[in-house]
């Protein structure tokens, strides 16, 4: 493997946590009983773009290396199922990720009174939070099983 | 801004995510078991996965200023349906994917 494509991949896992990371944190922030809008705002663009950054690295590794140099090494190994269920799966549901996160900060980008003032709104905010971030932890733990396939 | 025309951008977003979330299912499934579109999209963007991101990205992108000119909607309640439908879509979505890759591993 190239020294960019290391950086790429190490940069894809990086940036995907601190994606999850702020995401979590804007989960956590909407528990509370007295919201910080303007951190819930910094908190989900970092996420959007954090998650935007892994999409372009991880894809890029995915795209140039892994299926050429990886996929074959697993599907030969003692755990073909790792990229037949796990990759597959990984890859696709990762798509759901930035659009979220796109429209989590779109809700504190223009709605930011409302926010504050309607509880059914900060509930659905908190919602799509939440799924965002254990989707993000999902495919953080298909990462790992994924790599421990290879080995 | 005014409230309405903001809540009429955050509902363009929340349907353009909700139909760009069905796409990605569906389009996930069934380039898996047409060869032809895979091979489309292989052909067209490089890679498959490439070509299913960035359509989903262009859906996503296309959709919404299409939505506020078409349905812009500024009722509050609508919003917060429109936020629970992503939400379920995305639940839904994720599981079909994952059990239609459980499937074709066993199947094969």
């Amino acid at each position: 493997m190239s020294g960019l494509l290391k950086i790429l991949l190490i940069s894809h896992i990086f940036l995907g946590l601190a994606g999850i990371i702020a995401s979590y944190a804007v989960w956590m922030g909407l528990l509370k009983k007295k919201i910080s809008v303007k951190f819930l705002r910094l908190s989900s663009l970092v996420s959007l773009v954090f998650f935007l950054l892994s999409w372009l690295t991880g894809g890029y590794y995915y795209a140039v290396y892994y299926g050429q140099s990886v996929r074959g090494v697993i599907k030969s190994g003692s755990y073909p199922w790792a990229h037949s269920i796990f990759m597959e799966a990984k890859e696709h549901i990762f798509f759901f990720i930035p659009f979220l996160a796109a429209v989590i900060f779109i809700i504190f980008y223009f709605l930011n009174d409302e926010i504050e003032s309607d509880g059914r709104l900060k509930k659905a905010a908190m919602f799509l939070a939440g799924l965002t971030t254990i989707l993000g932890i999902v495919i953080t733990v298909s990462g790992l099983i994924i790599s421990g396939a290879v080995r | 801004m005014k409230t309405d025309l903001k809540i009429k951008i955050a509902n363009a977003f929340a349907v353009s995510a909700a139909i760009t979330a069905v796409f990605i299912t569906g389009v996930t499934i069934y380039a898996d078991l047409n060869p032809t579109l895979k091979d489309w999209l292989k052909n067209t963007f490089t890679h498959h996965w490439i070509g299913k991101g960035f359509l989903a990205a262009i859906i996503f992108i296309a959709l919404i200023p299409l939505i506020l000119f078409i349905y812009p909607n500024d009722k509050k309640e609508r919003l917060l349906k429109n936020l629970m439908i992503l939400f379920w879509l995305t639940i839904i979505g994720a599981l079909v994917i994952f059990g239609f890759f459980v499937y074709e591993y066993f199947k094969h």
